[in-house]
């Protein structure tokens, strides 16, 4: 029973009705202070109760607090646990810790290994990071967005490569809203999400190596990150989708950056601009959003290429990113590199190559 | 009434006041359904103090806009979606594979207008093998442009395009008069009507002869040529699958296939750009700056809620791992 499963929220009811029946049968129990001291402690139940059941609604939409450990901030995350077999077709969930070399950020990762991964271990395959909102976890893709089955069903008809997409944590603390940047004197996820990361998958899973492999994808605060790291790592990454997503991080970063290099159309507007794709979607209801997706659009110019894509209705929730996801992840999968045999299989294939713009020279990046 | 206005909300406080109030007056009242009054004024109260709270916070986030985008289950209008139109010359080339559709071909292309590119003879193009047989994919287009003084006799151009696998491959003879606009616009234009490419992320081969003319082209078009590669001037054509020594040392480096000429230096970040020793090397490591052959993207829905359990049923997929994985506390840095 974790603290976003829906028996958590039957009992926090229950007790927020036992509470409210306690009330009344204790209001003229004892006498004096006692007297008082009961209807305290009954009226201090139904706020804790009601307020608990509110609570628990909340972390099943955001699922922030997956487990009551990370609730408690407490506890070693679990590496590599292996799933049960999987029916046929479908991909394979597993998790690791991701060691933080550079970030000094050591946090769980989890990753999606497509049905091909198996069976062709001598093929690297292009790579989605996929992140997550604020507040909120990885785990909002799986049970929210039942991410697993959409990628299952979108690689099954072909309208997606076979494809790794690892889901990152992007803060060390729930409540800390990082926004993918390195704070000053705070946690640094900017580099543990395009330094980290790429090379604790890259170490453990035949995945390519190269910016034409690599893709970003998120929603809502994860759509800011996607956009945002698109624009300054493009020599990690080839193209981004944004759901929901915005242009400024909404935050403080500690050196005034939001409003320069944090903000994304302040970088269009007044620095070299990447030649990579970005895909950005919201539904027009979404105004933030919305307004964020059409400052974009306006300022992008030669060589970005962005597409829009607006949806009726909606909002910013969970129903509007589950309709958005496929057709994202699709658009993905058309802008990155195949998946390719390994190095030294395939003999005479490999150029020799001085590559502009590729890994290591991420232009604009330390800008 | 708006699910967001300040109408409902206002609404919401008045019946949160209201439902207090009741409690308060009915709280000795009613021996007999005391114990069921009582209880039941709590828990109205706490739960229109939360719908207010809610409701709060909803028209300050905007996470529901409308009642509508409550709803989970209702009906959805499909997306549209761009009809998947074969390429004009799929029933051609169809006819000219014969009894073997699986197997790759290559035609000699003329377009309409081709004959104002200034090239020096008319383009080749080459479907790969399969291409036939999925006529619902979308294959990515690779352009090969040479003066012809290189090497490129057809027995290397067919090699290479087998080297290059599941693209289209474009064999484009320029002359001096070539200008970069053909192969950024009028080529792929053309290319896009006739056969089943996708419009983006292509790659534009070129002897290094014509190095000048394919950096413009991807300067002019660099959605288009996200990855551009030159074949070494003066190489021996390539066997494909005869092993190589291959230069030591990570991708990246200079290596022995020769340093990038200038001019390719200066493209912007994120375009891929290499130097390879022979055709079919340079078609290989073009084709992998590409995606596979892709059906066309799912529809976007036009409008949301959507009928949620027709598109995406829950059908068993794969399990999420257990057992605490969860954001341990770290000090921040």
């Amino acid at each position: 029973m974790s603290p976003d499963s829906f028996t958590t929220e039957l009992l926090a009811l229950a007790l927020a009705v036992v509470s409210a029946a306690g009330l009344g049968l204790l209001w003229g129990a004892g006498r004096g202070h006692a007297r008082m001291a009961v209807r305290a402690a009954a009226v201090l139940a139904c706020l804790l109760t009601a307020s608990a059941t509110a609570a628990v609604w909340v972390n099943r939409q955001v699922d922030a607090y997956p487990t009551w450990s990370s609730l408690a901030g407490s506890g070693n995350a679990a590496d590599s646990v292996a799933t049960p077999a999987d029916p046929a077709g479908a991909g394979r969930i597993v998790s690791m810790t991701v060691p933080g070399k550079v970030s000094g950020l050591s946090l769980p990762l989890y990753v999606y290994l497509p049905a091909a991964y198996a069976k062709q271990p001598g093929t690297r395959f292009p790579v989605v990071e996929a992140l997550h909102g604020y507040p909120g976890t990885p785990l909002q893709w799986f049970h929210k967005m039942h991410v697993a089955a959409v990628l299952d069903s979108e690689m099954a008809a072909a309208r997606m490569a076979p494809t790794v997409v690892v889901f990152p944590y992007q803060t060390p603390d729930t409540m800390l809203d990082t926004e993918c940047t390195n704070l000053v004197n705070g946690p640094q996820t900017e580099t543990l999400l395009t330094v980290d990361v790429p090379a604790a998958v890259r170490a453990r899973f035949h995945v390519r190596t190269d910016a034409a492999g690599w893709g970003l994808a998120g929603y809502s605060a994860g759509g800011y990150c996607a956009t945002d790291l698109l624009l300054r790592h493009p020599g990690e990454y080839a193209a981004a989708a944004s759901l929901s997503g915005y242009a400024t991080p909404g935050i403080r970063v500690g050196d005034g950056s939001e409003n320069t290099l944090y903000n994304d159309v302040w970088r269009l507007k007044h620095l070299p601009v990447p030649a990579v794709a970005l895909y950005l979607a919201c539904a027009r209801t979404d105004l933030a959003p919305l307004h964020s997706t059409v400052a974009l659009a306006r300022a992008a110019r030669a060589p970005l290429s962005v597409t829009t894509s607006y949806v009726g209705g909606g909002g910013h929730n969970s129903a509007t990113w589950q309709a958005l996801e496929a057709p994202a992840f699709d658009w993905l999968s058309a802008s990155l590199g195949r998946p390719v045999p390994q190095a030294g299989r395939t003999p005479g294939s490999t150029p020799a190559v001085r590559a502009a713009g590729g890994p290591g020279q991420p232009v604009g990046a330390a800008a | 009434m708006a699910l967001t206005g300040i109408a409902l909300i206002f609404l919401a406080v008045l019946a949160t006041l209201a439902a207090l109030a009741a409690t308060v007056v009915t709280w000795n009242r009613g021996r007999r359904l005391r114990p069921v009054l009582r209880p039941a004024g709590v828990l109205a109260t706490e739960a229109l103090l939360l719908v207010t709270a809610g409701l709060v916070v909803n028209r300050s986030e905007q996470f529901y806009p409308s009642w509508e985008s409550l709803s989970q289950s209702a009906d959805g209008q499909p997306g549209t979606v761009a009809p998947d139109r074969p390429g004009d010359l799929d029933r051609w080339l169809l006819a000219r594979a014969g009894t073997r559709p699986q197997q790759s071909v290559a035609i000699p292309w003329e377009p309409g207008g081709w004959t104002g590119w200034h090239l020096g003879a008319a383009p080749t193009v080459v479907v790969p093998d399969g291409y036939l047989q999925h006529p619902s994919w979308r294959y990515p287009a690779l352009v090969v442009v040479t003066d012809g003084t290189e090497g490129w006799t057809p027995a290397v151009q067919s090699a290479a395009a087998r080297a290059a696998g599941a693209a289209v491959v474009v064999f484009v003879r320029t002359t001096p008069a070539t200008t970069p606009d053909v192969l950024a616009a009028a080529l792929p234009g053309a290319l896009v009507r006739d056969v089943r490419v996708t419009g983006r992320r292509w790659v534009l081969v070129a002897s290094t002869a014509d190095a000048v003319v394919a950096e413009r082209a991807v300067a002019a078009a660099p959605g288009r040529y996200p990855a551009a590669v030159l074949v070494q001037a003066g190489a021996a054509p390539g066997r494909p699958g005869a092993p190589r020594r291959q230069p030591v040392g990570p991708a990246g480096s200079a290596g022995s296939a020769g340093v990038l000429p200038a001019v390719l230096t200066h493209l912007p970040a994120g375009i891929a750009v290499t130097v390879a020793r022979n055709p079919a090397a340079a078609l290989v490591w073009a084709s992998r700056q590409t995606p596979p052959p892709l059906a066309a993207a799912a529809p976007t829905v036009a409008y949301v809620p959507v009928h949620r359990h027709k598109r995406h049923p829950h059908r068993p997929s794969a399990t999420i791992p257990a057992g605490g994985v969860h954001v341990p506390r770290q000090l921040h840095h």
